[in-house]
């Protein structure tokens, strides 16, 4: 069966801001567990895996999200299509193909690697990119983006064409972040008191 | 040029202030005039092409072209040693995972190899088998990500038409020798197959890449961070499908082996033609090559010998690579305990504290161990200013029995030692042949099966741990197949285990001996009140990016960089890349992920958790 559609989180869970991509993919998964025509997938590995992965499933249109710094102030959304992209130079290109097989796991270079060699598959791709506040170690979101986040939710959600279930996902949203920001609260509960804002 | 005498940063401001008040360009060295030398400073960081993060300062004598100093700079700190201390054993093979996301899978098995050096438990054979076919699949991932889409685009037309033009002319006159089988009629349509992002073999070695990893995944569970590797075996469910699925993944690789072999032949035979001074290009001044071995003998664990220090010799020699230490040409030792014995760490050059407290007198055999032997050796990170007199760099300088050894950029030293060992156990696909080794590719899609020959080089150089490279993916190809056929005759003979229940025991020293991509890996690890006393990693990029040592033995990639002529064609030193030297740097095959890890500003260093590779604990 083809799926209608594919939405992958792409990112670090232990990464502060980076962790939007896998978060976004246990709140889709949860909420999207019924709808048999949408694949809820984690990317988070590298770029040329889950090129090889985007290829091997051919949905008939694809969500990717995370976080991405481009300097842009932190918390703001970007919504592009793959194919309306400008590609950086080869030399460019070549760091992110050899990061990406040495093991970094990076949106950007999943972007790169489907406009450069997927071909029409590009058109199918919408990216949610959110720019991040912190890239550092932990579970905690910065306050910016935890902010952001009900507006996530509605990006991928009208992208979806499933706006209906904003309420349930934004419910669900809260169940993997506490309103400190911290992620995989229940996996932290066993005596880690996070501090709040 | 001022690095000899002074910090990075003051240096620089130095240069700063020349270019503004006398409108030099910092490149004409101790004075640049009245007969005196001129040199060129270049300081990749971090070099382009290569895993992780390695900084390379060279100085160049521009007339002679000669490289008259070169410094090896990990610019980041690995603090897995410092996260593991405390922990619960059975949590390192996980977190030290994350060292690598090219090879993670070796640093797993080479921790629960450690760990079960010091439970006292072999695994089951047919678990031996399966971690071996992974790490078959590993190579292959990682050989052709490497040849391909890291060192290849070096010999590409892309790059070499800029640097080599001469080169490219001749490149268009000449015919592949082995065009029958790879297909590539001269030897500019292999170099254009190289080209990056474009270039049919580039392409080609992506694909691959997916084969590779689905390998690796049906035997651990996951790539590059294994999922169903513990200590005492694998928890992968074994179905005959489970055998059937890896070889039919495997049939794909035939053909791949054999056109990675003969492309590299022809591309290295062609630079030594038209080029012989390539020869010294990336040459270590003394062929030591040190090697862990690695692919066991499925049948040892039986005995409940495999992985028990007092055996180590014995299992070693069993390995399907064997382990062994070539000093000066000449192979003087194939013992494990012996060559764990001669391995000691050195921080003279490098951002740390020396440490003083001897954890491990002596080993289980009575040997007595240094203070700078990995079971005593603790890491004490200490930030400072980047200074080549004092401390340049995060990489420690391993040695073996005070000497500089570097890993062959992995498979080089692998093929060096197995044939002068001619300790190779017996099996259908791989066989030594007075000084070569043979390995028999079988039959694939299009090509006939076919032996392909290794021999050992003259020089140990750029191109040659190039050429073994590209021949040790029809080495694994054996190794894989081996293995997967001693795995199906367990299940035919219903010896299904892949578990031995154990305890932890209060105290106890272990040792995982293995080889990564790029070469020998070592975990050593202490026990103390079933905690992690102390844990440290040996990567095969630490002993190679290693800088000087207290006897200012210069590290592997700092020796081979300095006996590199800059051959390149430039008509203005302004114009001189260094491609050369990235040439002999790149054919290490680098991977810096696993030699350093992360600092933060303000001189701390960050140890609570780590950024990394492919890492979603």
């Amino acid at each position: 069966m083809q799926y209608n559609l594919m939405i992958g989180g792409i990112g670090y869970y232990c990464l502060s801001d980076y962790g939007i991509g896998p978060l976004m993919v246990d709140v889709f998964s949860a909420i999207l567990k019924e709808e048999e025509s949408v694949l809820v997938e984690d990317l988070s590995y590298s770029a040329v895996a889950a090129f090889h992965r985007i290829r091997e499933v051919d949905a008939r249109r694809y969500i990717l999200v995370g976080a991405v710094k481009r300097g842009w102030e932190p918390g703001s959304l970007r919504i592009y299509q793959i194919n309306e992209i400008l590609m950086p130079g080869e030399d460019e290109v070549q760091r992110f193909i050899g990061e990406s097989v040495s093991g970094a796991i990076d949106l950007r270079s999943l972007v790169y690697l489907i406009k450069l060699y997927g071909g029409d598959l590009g058109r199918r791709f919408t990216v949610v990119e959110v720019e991040p506040q912190d890239v550092m170690y932990g579970n905690r979101l910065s306050k910016r983006v935890y902010e952001a986040l009900p507006n996530v939710v509605k990006a991928i959600l009208r992208l979806a064409g499933m706006e209906s279930y904003y309420r349930k996902a934004v419910k669900t949203l809260y169940a993997f972040v506490d309103p400190e920001g911290n992620l995989c609260r229940r996996g932290l509960e066993n005596g880690w008191k996070p501090g709040g804002y | 040029m001022c690095l000899d005498r002074m910090s990075w940063e003051a240096c620089r401001e130095e240069d700063m202030h020349k270019h503004k008040h006398e409108g030099g360009n910092g490149d004409e060295g101790n004075g640049g005039k009245g007969g005196k030398l001129r040199l060129k400073e270049i300081f990749w960081d971090p070099v382009s092409r290569v895993a992780g993060d390695l900084a390379f300062y060279v100085k160049i004598d521009v007339d002679n072209r000669k490289v008259v100093d070169a410094r090896s700079v990990a610019a980041l700190f690995r603090g897995y040693e410092v996260i593991l201390r405390g922990r619960d054993p059975r949590d390192a093979a996980m977190i030290s995972s994350r060292a690598c996301g090219v090879c993670g899978g070796v640093h797993s098995v080479t921790s629960v190899m450690a760990q079960e050096m010091a439970y006292g438990i072999s695994p089951p054979p047919l678990a031996v088998a399966m971690r071996n076919m992974a790490a078959a699949a590993e190579m292959i991932y990682d050989h052709s990500t490497h040849m391909f889409l890291l060192a290849g685009p070096d010999y590409s037309t892309a790059l070499t038409s800029k640097s080599f033009p001469s080169v490219v002319d001749e490149a268009k006159r000449t015919l592949a020798e082995y065009r029958d089988v790879h297909g590539f009629t001269k030897i500019i349509d292999i170099m254009d197959a190289l080209n990056p992002l474009t270039g049919k073999l580039y392409l080609e070695a992506l694909q691959v890449t997916r084969i590779a990893r689905e390998m690796f995944s049906l035997m651990l569970g996951r790539y590059p961070h294994p999922s169903t590797l513990v200590p005492g075996g694998v928890t992968t469910t074994v179905t005959p499908d489970l055998f059937t699925n890896y070889l039919t993944r495997m049939i794909k690789v035939y053909d791949w082996a054999k056109i990675m072999a003969l492309v590299w032949e022809d591309i290295i035979n062609f630079w030594y033609n038209v080029k012989p001074e390539y020869e010294e290009v990336g040459r270590f001044s003394k062929v030591n090559l040190i090697c862990g071995g690695i692919y066991d003998d499925p049948e040892i664990a039986e005995s409940g010998d495999l992985y028990r220090y007092e055996s180590a010799r014995e299992w070693g020699e069993k390995r399907l690579v064997t382990p062994g230490v070539i000093k000066e040409g000449e192979l003087i030792t194939t013992d494990l305990v012996e060559i764990n014995l001669g391995i000691e760490e050195y921080v003279e050059h490098a951002y740390y504290e020396q440490w003083n407290e001897k954890i491990v007198e002596r080993d289980p055999l009575g040997n007595e161990l240094t203070l700078h032997h990995p079971w005593n050796k603790v890491t004490l990170p200490k930030p400072g200013p980047l200074n080549w007199k004092e401390k340049y760099t995060w990489s420690t300088a391993p040695r073996w029995n005070r000497m500089v050894f570097e890993t062959g950029g992995g498979p080089l030293a692998r093929h060096w030692v197995t044939v002068l060992a001619k300790k190779l156990p017996e099996n259908p696909f791989i066989r030594i042949k007075g000084d070569k080794l043979v390995m028999h590719v079988p039959k694939g899609a299009n090509l006939p099966e076919m032996d392909l020959e290794w021999r050992i080089p003259k020089a140990l150089n750029a191109l040659e741990r190039n050429r073994a490279r590209a021949y040790h993916i029809a080495y694994v190809v054996g190794v894989g197949m081996h293995f997967l056929l001693k795995s199906l005759e367990y299940l035919r003979a219903g010896r299904t285990r892949v578990w031995t229940p154990h305890n932890i025991p209060k105290e106890g020293i272990g040792v995982g001996f293995y080889e990564a991509g790029r070469g020998f890996l070592t975990h050593h690890l202490v026990l103390r009140d079933r905690k992690i006393y102390n844990y440290q990693i040996i990567t095969p990029s630490t002993w190679n990016a290693s800088p000087r040592d207290p006897w200012g033995q210069p590290g592997p990639y700092e020796d081979a960089a300095m006996n590199t002529p800059i051959l390149e064609e430039t008509s203005t030193p302004d114009d001189i890349t260094g491609l050369d030297v990235l040439r002999a740097l790149r054919s290490f095959d680098p991977c810096m992920p696993c030699t350093v890890h992360m600092m933060v500003g303000n001189g701390k260093v960050l140890v609570r958790d780590v950024t990394t590779c492919s890492c979603s604990v």
